[in-house]
């Protein structure tokens, strides 16, 4: 009694508050590919193109719960080579309550964490700035190079998408968010979505994919060597420009309209997105 | 008067102490004896029974001689023990060969003894003449009413750089004695009255005396415009260390814009810039705020504000002064490479006094007094927030606190034995309340207790002192998720101060600190998150220590020459990595005329691995990347414009090696980081401060400093993000008379370089030109009234605005702001 009270004298007490909230319940944040990505033959079009990947990484990660109790903060990015074997850790967060959910792709930081196979020369591929037609001196968020085939005729892309996105608010069918319990444990996949690169309108999981008007951008709009660039793209008018004004090519519709949407909630979720330039 | 003397066999020569007859006399005789006396070993020497001392000469102080002086007798003592004859041995002056020929008459001593029997004997007597200290005293009454002014505090600052305190008795007198001879700067400093000072020479053996007419602070005007015969007082800079920028506790209360709080003032001196407007961290000659340590009476303060921006964690009412060492400061400063700021505390008043105010959001009280006849005294003091309650009812579910205390009790255990227990903390809280529970957004506290025990040598001081320490800081996302990193600090440090002669004064010091930091353990971590790792790499669970020794010599080569060498070697050890600092040091002061002194001050300084920001706790742990360094170098020149008014230019060059200043070299957006990228670093300036004392009737400051700060990375070479060119301060004080006193003070600076956006994974390459932006200026404004209730009372309305103008800062293309603080309320004191 006696030495508390010298201690009180002194001071030297340790006065802030212990941490008292309830336990948490966690998300493990994964990253999973599409079958585009997953098979080795890639996928058929329905023009009849046959379109494989050879190349797929993506800078995700940041994933946030808002509007609850917010028990930690994941602040980094994770670069991902897909598909790798079957789905990746992107990050663990923990909450309570009903939340909701958002993440981030951008391009790499110093910071971001590589992922299941990747090398230094996929984080210098994705890190070094440069600019096109809708960033500025930007890494990318998204890289994809691969082949299509048709009838003995084989195209080659290489892509690199320098726009980030952050997404907010993502729900599914079933539910808004995520809600967490204390103490219970469940798993978040974010799906990367390949095909979504050539679905043929923005807003319909179900409508066809097709490669044609991508391999006439080579052929009748650009160079003809076989090599479908994002130049040769934005020379190609938009078929369905007069319902999405916004995209008056066929670049812009592929840059501003699909590749937003290749990182699924839990598969077939959506997300509130917004380029990370509008981010305030 | 002291006297020595030695007591010795002639062959073989034996000795023995004799015993201390007489208090503060240590005698040891010398005895002759015979050869056949050796044969005698029953012999006893005389022992001296009565000493009424020797005088100092008062023709050889008339003649300006102080020296020490030491005349060596021959004394025959008789069988009675009386001294039969007395002879000079080696004479020393007719004046002190004769005071001491005379005072051996008086000498008594128990005879040797032979056999049991009395013995005439022969002896060495040793007098020793000490210049008697000067006497300095005086009384302090009531201009107005010429009544004696009691309870009053009287400082002197000697030649030496020491400081005395006296109070003023009933009859308004006060006396200080034991003061080294040479000039010394007198001041009476009360709450209600105008500051007087006054310059006087002190010589061993005079009694000076100096009476102060006190003018309540609402008459002064009056009294100046009614030409009341005034005190003679030459008001001269006062004596620290070369190239140190001070404010006094009065100047600091009288500044607008720095609530009446001394370590917010040291942001209006030059070559200093804050972090952002407001915010009370500061950059000194371009080091960050990591690397500027506070002191307080010599503890280390790790914590200065409460929230960010509010008031100063430690109460004004107990710091008497505010010191800044921008560079080549004194070996008793080290482990920042930055700057120093040290303050110091009120001296001990074992009279009841206090002091109190009512703020908008806090509320403070300091009170001391004294106990045992004034051998000893009680002063205990804080600050208590009650945002909480204000906040409660606009936004509940925000929970706000701080609060801190002092608390000091000093006894003299003897006229020159001083024990000190001074402990003081701060604690800050910034919280949500959710759903019952109590989320810390930002909470941190720290707590000190200091035991010290001073010794007065007669010529010095000695100082041995040990402190403990807790600090703690929680916070949201602290390593990812809300933990807390905890600190204990041992530490233990002893200073010596010796006047060695006249010209040179002799100070040396050790002090040790160990500490424990302690990270909890994660609950709800990612452990993959960079962010996390990087944290628990840099701030890990360990111990540090660190062992420094320093000395310097104050050498008045002339009485216009002041040089000051000196050095310190700190010995660091975190967790299994250790390192060495060795910091040569040299200040020097050359008074080329009355008004106008030159000083230089050079310097290297080590430092530790540092947080951007200083924050309890927060201090890093790694050691293999090695210490920060520093060198330091200054030349200026200052001038006693007139009376209370000084200017002084400066020139400074700093380099740095090794920094870890993540505000200057990073190239992201946002808060510090942990980012430990070394670099170097140049800093370069010009800083001119013209001054009349704030305290004065009119009084105010101009302080402009013209800057470059440049950091290096790698071969990248490009202004520090925090570099601004052109900083100026400057503040007008005036008395209007009846207790009003209006003051504004100008804040001018220009912008910073603009953050590029290089987040990639491959920077980019940063270059010299830099877009930069827009400049900043703010107005702050102060009014006080003032009614003198008593020679020692007064109460005080003051309303003050920080950024009156509400103007907005902006940070690369954001616009911050308006930071804008406003204080209005009542003070007090007794």
């Amino acid at each position: 009694m006696a030495r508390g009270y010298i201690w009180l004298a002194l001071g030297l007490c340790g006065c802030l508050p212990d941490d008292t909230r309830p336990p948490p319940g966690r998300i493990n944040v994964t990253i999973s590919s599409d079958e585009a990505l997953t098979q080795e033959q890639g996928i058929l079009t329905a023009d009849g193109w046959r379109v494989s990947f050879s190349r797929f990484l993506i800078t995700l990660g940041e994933a946030d719960l808002d509007d609850c109790s917010e028990y930690n903060e994941t602040d980094y990015l994770r670069l991902f080579s897909l598909p790798g074997a079957g789905a990746q850790r992107v990050s663990t967060v923990y909450g309570l309550g009903k939340c909701s959910f958002g993440f981030e792709m951008l391009p790499p930081t110093r910071d971001t964490v590589p992922g299941a196979g990747v090398t230094e020369a996929d984080y210098r591929l994705m890190g070094i700035p440069a600019s096109d037609g809708y960033a500025v001196d930007a890494g990318a968020a998204l890289y994809v190079s691969g082949t299509a085939v048709s009838g003995g005729v084989e195209k080659r892309f290489t892509w690199s998408f320098r726009r980030g996105y952050k997404y907010e608010f993502c729900e599914t069918d079933a539910a808004v968010g995520v809600t967490l319990t204390g103490d219970s444990v469940q798993t978040v996949d974010i799906q990367v979505r390949s095909s979504t690169l050539f679905v043929a309108r923005p807003d319909d999981d179900s409508a066809e994919l097709r490669f044609a008007p991508f391999a006439a951008a080579d052929d009748s709009f650009g160079n003809a060597d076989g090599e479908v660039t994002l130049s040769e793209l934005a020379a190609v008018p938009f078929e369905l420009a007069a319902e999405f004004p916004e995209w008056q090519t066929l670049a812009d519709y592929l840059y501003l309209g699909l590749v937003p949407s290749v990182p699924r909630f839990k598969g077939t979720g959506t997300c509130e997105y917004k380029p990370e330039e509008d981010d305030d | 008067m002291r006297a020595d003397g030695q007591v010795t066999l002639k062959t073989p020569i034996t000795r023995a102490w004799a015993s201390a007859a007489r208090a503060c006399l240590a005698a040891l005789f010398t005895l002759f004896v015979t050869e056949p006396a050796l044969a005698q070993p029953s012999l006893v020497p005389p022992k001296l029974e009565q000493d009424p001392g020797v005088t100092y000469p008062k023709s050889e102080l008339a003649a300006g001689f102080y020296e020490r002086v030491v005349v060596v007798l021959i004394l025959e003592i008789d069988k009675d023990g009386a001294v039969s004859r007395a002879n000079v041995e080696t004479p020393r002056g007719d004046a002190f060969d004769q005071e001491a020929l005379k005072a051996s008459k008086k000498l008594k001593f128990t005879p040797a003894q032979r056999g049991g029997k009395p013995w005439a004997s022969r002896i060495k007597f040793r007098y020793v003449f000490e210049p008697p200290p000067p006497g300095l005293g005086g009384r302090v009454t009531n201009a107005s009413t010429g009544k004696a002014v009691a309870r009053v505090r009287v400082r002197v600052r000697a030649a030496d750089g020491s400081e005395h305190w006296a109070t003023t008795d009933d009859a308004g007198g006060w006396k200080i004695a034991g003061l080294p001879r040479g000039k010394a700067e007198v001041a009476v400093l009360e709450e209600g009255y105008e500051e007087q000072t006054a310059s006087v020479i002190l010589a061993p053996g005079d009694d000076t005396e100096v009476v102060f007419r006190l003018a309540p602070r609402e008459q002064a005007a009056e009294q100046v415009a009614a030409k009341v015969p005034e005190l003679e007082v030459t008001v001269r800079g006062e004596k620290l260390a070369p190239a140190v920028r001070s404010f006094s506790r009065a100047e600091v209360r009288q500044m607008p814009g720095a609530f009446g709080d001394p370590f917010r003032a040291i942001e209006a001196l030059p070559g200093v810039t804050p972090l952002a407007s407001g915010l009370p961290f500061f950059f000194v000659r371009g080091a960050p705020p990591g690397n500027v340590g506070y002191f307080l009476d010599g503890v280390r303060v790790p914590f200065l504000y409460h929230v960010g921006i509010g008031p100063s964690v430690i109460h004004p009412g107990l710091v008497e002064r505010v010191d800044l060492y921008s560079g080549g400061y004194p070996a008793a400063y080290g482990r920042f490479a930055g700057g120093i700021v040290a303050a110091e505390t009120t001296a001990p008043r074992p009279v009841l006094h206090g002091e109190g105010n009512v703020r908008l959001f806090d509320a403070g009280v300091l009170v001391e007094s004294g106990f045992a006849d004034g051998k000893g005294t009680a002063l205990v003091g804080g600050r208590y927030s009650y945002t909480a309650a204000l906040l409660s009812l606009i936004a509940p579910e925000v929970e706000l606190a701080y609060r801190d205390y002092q608390a000091r009790v000093t006894y003299d255990v003897t006229p020159r034995d001083k024990l000190t227990l001074f402990s003081f903390g701060s604690y800050d809280l910034l919280g949500e309340n959710l759903d019952g529970a109590l989320k810390v957004l930002f909470g941190t506290e720290f707590y000190r207790a200091d035991l010290r025990h001073d010794h007065d040598t007669g010529s010095g001081s000695i100082r041995t002192a040990v402190t403990y320490g807790l600090d703690r800081t929680k916070n949201e996302f602290l390593a990812g998720e809300q933990r807390s990193i905890i600190t204990h600090m041992v530490g233990a440090r002893n200073v010596l101060k010796d006047r060695l002669s006249d010209n040179v004064l002799f100070r040396a010091g050790t002090d040790v600190t160990l500490e424990n930091f302690s990270l909890s353990d994660p609950k709800y971590s990612d452990p993959d998150a960079p962010e996390t790792q990087a944290f628990e790499k840099k701030f890990t669970d360990r111990n540090d220590l660190v062992l420094g020794v320093w000395t310097d010599f104050v050498f008045d080569v002339t009485p216009d020459i002041e040089v000051i060498p000196g050095a310190r070697v700190d010995l660091y050890r975190s967790g299994s990595a250790s390192a060495v600092g060795i910091d040569p040091r040299i200040a020097a002061r050359f008074a080329v005329s009355e008004r106008v002194t030159i000083t230089h001050a050079y310097g290297i300084a080590h430092q530790p691995p540092s947080f951007a920001l200083p924050v309890p706790g927060l201090s890093p742990a790694d050691l293999s990347g090695g210490l920060q360094r520093s060198f330091q170098t200054s030349a200026g020149v200052e001038v006693d414009v007139a009376e209370a008014t000084s200017a002084a230019l400066t020139f400074y060059h700093n380099a740095f090696f090794n920094m870890t200043d993540s505000i200057g070299t990073s190239n992201r957006d946002g808060p510090p980081t942990m980012d430990d990228q070394r670099a170097r670093g140049s800093a370069i300036g010009a800083e001119v401060l013209i001054k009349r004392n704030l305290s004065k009737r009119l009084g105010g400051f101009l302080s402009y400093t013209l800057a470059r700060s440049s950091r290096t990375l790698g071969r990248e070479e490009f202004p520090s993000n925090a570099d601004r060119t052109h900083v100026l301060n400057a503040a007008l004080g005036y008395n209007l008379g009846r207790g009003w006193r209006p003051g504004a003070r100008g804040v001018f600076y220009t912008g910073v370089p603009k953050a590029e956006e290089s987040s990639q994974a491959v920077s980019e390459t940063r270059t010299g030109d830099v877009e930069r932006g827009p400049a900043f200026f703010r107005l702050d404004v102060r009014l006080e009234k003032r009614w003198v209730l008593g020679d020692t009372t007064w109460i005080s309305f003051v309303a003050e605005v920080l950024n009156a103008t509400l103007a907005k800062e902006t940070f690369g293309d954001e616009e911050i702001g308006p930071v804008t603080i406003p204080s209005i309320g009542v003070e007090g004191g007794f």
